[in-house]
């Protein structure tokens, strides 16, 4: 049973036998995985009408077991994903399977990526497939886009704070000299002030009469996302070639009690990329392209940010390749070979100096070596890998750039190797039960502004070695589906320990160096349930409880939580239904245990946050009216000295994920949806 | 890496003497001897024409910050006792510390632009606490003609406050010395010298990546006019400090058109600038000093930031009597009026694992006076009452 799915996921070409003008390719990620069919520890969030129009990308993930999002603001503010306790780097996202930062070499701005142009979220928390050719330390999230089922969708949006959204998508199928081609074209356009108010004690925790509550400026952005894509079809193989385009301008707003007013920033990014996938009796051979340029301009004439004027251009480009094999020889074994070649260029301009540094560039191979074998009428599979990584730094050996203080003893070329292993039971006598168990090594290299500096604030380290780390994970899975609803019922255990890691280390003022100073542990437990009944009620439940541990040799954080990793991690999504013309959504997330500092001098209070919809549908059309943060808990009461047990005194504190990062209160947006049933 | 045995050349190097300090004669030679009405550090005012011995310091208060510069807090410790009153209260993650006059101003600088008043050892809550204004980024402060003088390194002023209310009373308008990126002339620290202040403007050309320095002045301040009366060219990067009852300023300063990098002497009395030290030829950047009647020490990180170095110097002569080096992370040293300097150091960038905390010299001998004192988090900078 299990090597003829694994099969199929490996040939999604091969699953298709719709003949006609409606055929269906699967979308650019293949058949949707099943989470009961592998090891890993997989969470597959579909897009579909159980979100709100005021769901994205961030507020998804939230609702994954072990995931944490942490916003620097409201809608369209900068959101990244932390998983099992991980640093942001340390989780790798891709676009159908392409890299975004590849080896954590940045950190994903989740506010980048609309959902308006994704099919599902695939969220692998532990042992990612061989395919991705990534082992990182926080687990991999793919982002995968629209299937071309024929059809076209167009949605308007408006909010509060001049927020507002517009998508279009439109699906085309086809025939070219007796092959099927689909075309997708994707648009989505978001503009909003973010000038929503917040609460300020302007930096003065003991002087009240200064206290007000001011309006977020220059919180503007705008942006505009492009995707395209075409794919042709022949009976043993495909050929999909996609272009997705950014292009976002946005203001700096800075800390609450510190704005800026005028530093703006200015992103570009095009991803291109190209696959072939040819399939064969027993044997699926698949091989990708793609370049990903980006181009940042961040713009602070009026010193706003500490660190000088700055008018600085940054280009990045990740140019990569890689070819993914596997063989089903016999229907107890199948082997997989993985083999990764990439590049990464970097280069900054100083515009308001009319200076250009040195170009970096550098380049990565990886080879994963790995197995599936089925035992015991395929109710146990072991899926064992083994993954070689390679960094070639030799290019930029003799980059001597100002913003770099460690020379001497440069790592030319990492070479490392990492196991990895996953125990999938599923027994026949318990069906729906799936146990899973997997453990291996991790990685993440240092990436190169940990290397050569940043834009002021960061000096170089050539001395940093991999962040590695050691994981494992237990869990189980029931999935039932009957005739009049479904129950899926995750639970797992995990323990993550991190070495190496990369923390900033200020010497300076204004200036940090990066150093491989830490070490944390995360352990947790993690739940998720999801069901839906009789027709009118569907429900999500993510539940994570974290213990962290930082076990680094800095006095005031040894054997501390790590910030921003939370005890408790609740989120609740629940829709009521009526019929086919009446969904109304509620959403509920409690963090609790969560501390903003290394030392755990500052515990955030618990925050429960309220979130609801109302949908009437009508044929193709829909209307909703959507509402985030409906208590409007914008502030929260603090111990003003948390330090001294006679001053007990609370202040208020603004709502944050961040220090200093207000986050909006109740948040309105209406929108209007046309979608035609998609051809099937 | 610099290996242990650098540790080990600073234990050899520096004798310990012991765990507790005693108010030794050493420290009293370089009591201070003020001249009329003139209100000391010390926090003695004298009579005319008497010369007597000031009250000994006895309390360190102690700024401290967490590794990932969230939060600061405050420290005291008892100086005879060499035990610490930890985490008393919050700061920003960029504090620093002034003591004057039975007070202790606690300014929190960068992001945070404010400055509180506690009376010393009362750390219930400040008398009042003021914000400076937006990326003011406040850098000392010091008593003068009963008003509160604040340099803002953000800001083309000082600000002038009432010392009893913290509320704006003047400015002292510096903007004829900005710099040409027009932002400010950067005013950093303040010394008093016989009624007068002096302040440090680094000039700071901050469109550079790290910023280099357009010069870099010692500006003479009168205090009732609130205006600026003379001024010295010093080199970029401008750090002064205190050569107590001496009628000098000591200006610690980067290399600049024909001033090379080191320290300087600025008589206030006959409005001369003299090269003390020339750190360029020492192969060093010499960051702060603690000075005790002649004798002073200096904390420097070497120029290719390989160490940090801790020196004794004779004032009188200019001369560098020895030095060490650590991977310590040196981030100040203060002097008291016990003849003792006060060195701080933080998680260090160049070794983790080497020592950080407080440690105590004696400035004459040139001696280490005790093992260093950890803190819940990293020192940053002392201030003595």
């Amino acid at each position: 049973m299990f090597f003829l799915s694994t099969l199929l996921l490996l040939s999604p070409v091969v699953a298709d036998d719709d003949p006609g003008e409606d055929f269906v390719v699967e979308g650019q990620g293949g058949t949707s995985p099943d989470p009961s069919g592998t090891a890993a520890s997989l969470s597959v969030i579909p897009i579909d009408q159980r979100l709100s129009s005021a769901d994205d990308l961030a507020s998804l993930l939230d609702g994954v077991p072990g995931a944490v999002v942490r916003r620097l603001g409201g809608l369209g503010d900068f959101s990244a994903v932390s998983i099992r306790g991980s640093s942001f780097r340390q989780v790798q996202v891709f676009l159908d399977g392409v890299p975004l930062n590849p080896d954590g070499a940045e950190v994903v701005n989740l506010a980048q990526l609309p959902l308006s142009m994704l099919e599902r979220v695939e969220v692998y928390r532990s042992n990612a497939p061989p395919e991705f050719g990534a082992s990182p330390l926080g687990g991999v999230v793919n982002l995968v886009t629209r299937s071309s089922k024929k059809g076209q969708s167009a949605s308007v949006a408006l909010g509060q704070y001049n927020t507002g959204r517009v998508g279009l998508s439109v699906q085309e199928t086809g025939v070219l000299r007796a092959m099927k081609t689909a075309t997708l074209m994707s648009a989505d356009a978001f503009v909003t002030q973010g000038d929503y108010a917040y609460f300020s004690d302007n930096g003065t925790i003991y002087n009240t009469d200064d206290d007000s509550r001011l309006q977020r400026i220059n919180n503007d952005k705008g942006q505009f996302n492009g995707l395209g894509r075409w794919e042709l079809r022949g009976d043993r193989f495909r050929l999909s070639v996609l272009d997705s385009v950014l292009i976002r301008e946005n203001g700096v707003p800075g800390l609450g009690t510190h704005p800026a007013e005028n530093t703006r920033l200015a992103t570009r990014r095009n991803l291109a990329s190209s696959q072939l996938e040819w399939v064969g009796g027993d044997w699926h051979l698949a091989g990708r392209a793609w370049r990903n340029a980006s181009q940042e301009i961040f713009e602070d004439l009026q010193a706003e940010n500490g660190l000088g004027l700055q008018w600085k251009q940054d280009r990045i480009a990740h140019t990569g390749l890689r070819l993914h094999s596997a063989w089903v020889p016999v229907n107890w074994f199948s082997p997989s070979l993985t083999l990764a070649a990439r590049t990464e260029a970097f280069q900054r301009t100083d515009l308001y100096n009319n200076e250009e540094q040195d170009p970096l560039a550098r380049a990565a191979q990886k080879a994963v070596l790995a197995a599936n074998l089925w035992f015991f009428q395929d109710q146990l599979t072991l899926s064992p890998a083994v993954q070689w990584d390679r960094l070639d730094s030799r290019r930029i050996h003799d980059a001597r750039l100002p913003q770099t203080i460690f020379v001497q003893d440069f790592e030319d070329v990492l070479s490392v190797f990492n196991p990895r292993s996953g125990l999938l039971w599923t027994p026949a006598a318990l069906e729906g039960i799936a146990l899973k168990a997997n453990v291996g090594r991790y990685l993440r290299p240092p990436s190169l502004d940990e290397l050569f500096g940043n834009q002021g604030s960061v000096h170089g380290n050539t001395e940093l070695v991999a962040e590695k780390g050691f994981q494992w994970d237990a869990g189980a899975r029931f999935a039932r589906q009957a005739r009049k609803g479904t129950l899926q019922v995750d639970l797992s255990y995990f323990q993550n320990q991190a070495d190496n890691k990369i923390v900033l280390i200020q010497n300076s003022q204004r200036t940090s160096v990066p150093l491989n100073f830490g070490k944390a542990s995360v352990r947790g437990v993690e739940f998720g349930l999801s069901f839906s009944a009789l027709d009118w009620v569907e429900s999500q439940s993510s539940l994570t409880w974290s213990q962290s541990e930082n076990r680094s040799d800095q006095v005031d954080a040894v054997g501390k939580r790590l910030p921003r990793v939370p005890e408790w991690d609740l989120v609740q999504n629940t829709s009521l239904l009526w019929g086919d013309a009446v969904r109304l959504g509620h959403s509920y997330s409690f963090t609790a245990g969560n501390y903003w500092d290394v030392g755990n001098v500052f515990l955030a209070p618990h925050r429960a946050l309220h979130g609801a919809f109302l949908r009437l549908i009508k044929g193709p059309v829909s209307l909703e009216a959507s509402v985030l943060n409906l208590g409007d808990l914008t502030e929260v009461l603090m111990d003003r000295n948390p330090y001294s047990e006679e001053d007990n005194t609370l202040i208020l504190h603004p709502v944050t994920d961040f220090i200093g990062y207000p986050l909006p209160g109740r948040t309105w947006l209406f929108s209007f949806k046309w979608q035609p049933k998609q051809a099937a | 890496m610099k290996s242990s045995s650098l540790y080990l050349a600073l234990s050899a190097g520096l004798v310990f003497v012991g765990c507790s300090k005693d108010a030794t004669d050493d420290a009293t030679d370089s009591g201070i001897t003020a001249d009329s009405g003139m209100t000391t550090d010390s926090g003695i005012t004298t009579d005319s024409g008497d010369t007597e011995e000031p009250t000994l310091q006895s309390t360190a208060v102690v700024t401290t910050v967490a590794s990932d510069y969230s939060t600061g807090s405050i420290a005291a410790v008892d100086m005879d006792a060499w035990t610490a009153s930890d985490e008393l209260f919050v700061t920003s993650s960029d504090p620093s510390v002034v003591a004057e006059d039975g007070w202790v101003f606690q300014i929190n600088r960068y992001g945070h632009d404010s400055v509180r008043k506690y009376s010393a050892g009362d750390w219930a809550a400040p008398l009042w606490e003021q914000s400076m204004g937006e990326y003011s980024n406040p850098q000392d402060v010091e008593i003068c003609n009963g008003d509160l003088f604040v340099s803002l390194y953000g800001a083309n002023h000082m600000a002038v406050v009432d010392l009893e209310t913290g509320v704006s009373k003047g400015q002292v308008d510096l903007s004829a010395f900005a710099d040409t990126d027009g932002v400010s002339p950067e005013a950093a620290s303040i010394v008093e010298v016989d009624g007068k202040l002096y302040v440090g403007l680094q000039q700071m050309d901050t469109t550079q990546t790290y910023w280099a320095s357009e010069g870099g002045k010692v500006v003479e301040v009168d205090c009732a006019s609130m205006a600026v009366t003379q001024s010295w060219n010093v080199g970029g990067n401008t750090n002064l400090m205190a050569w107590p009852d001496s009628g000098k300023v000591i200006a610690g300063a980067e290399a600049f058109g024909d001033d090379t990098a080191g320290l300087y002497v600025i008589d206030t009395v006959a409005g001369t600038k003299t090269q003390l030290v020339d750190s360029a030829s020492l192969g060093v950047n010499i960051l702060d000093v603690a000075v005790v009647g002649d004798k002073a020490m200096a904390v420097s990180v070497k120029a290719d930031w390989s160490a940090y170095v801790l020196s004794c110097m004779d004032l009188s002569t200019g001369t560098i009597l020895s030095s060490v080096e650590t991977d310590s992370y040196l981030t100040s040293i203060s002097a008291n009026n016990r003849g003792e300097a006060y060195v701080t150091a933080g998680s260090s960038w160049i070794d983790p694992s080497a020592p950080s905390g407080l440690a105590v010299y004696d400035v004459e001998s040139c001696t280490a006076k005790g093992d260093w004192m950890s803190f819940s988090m990293y020192p940053t900078s002392v201030a003595f009452y």
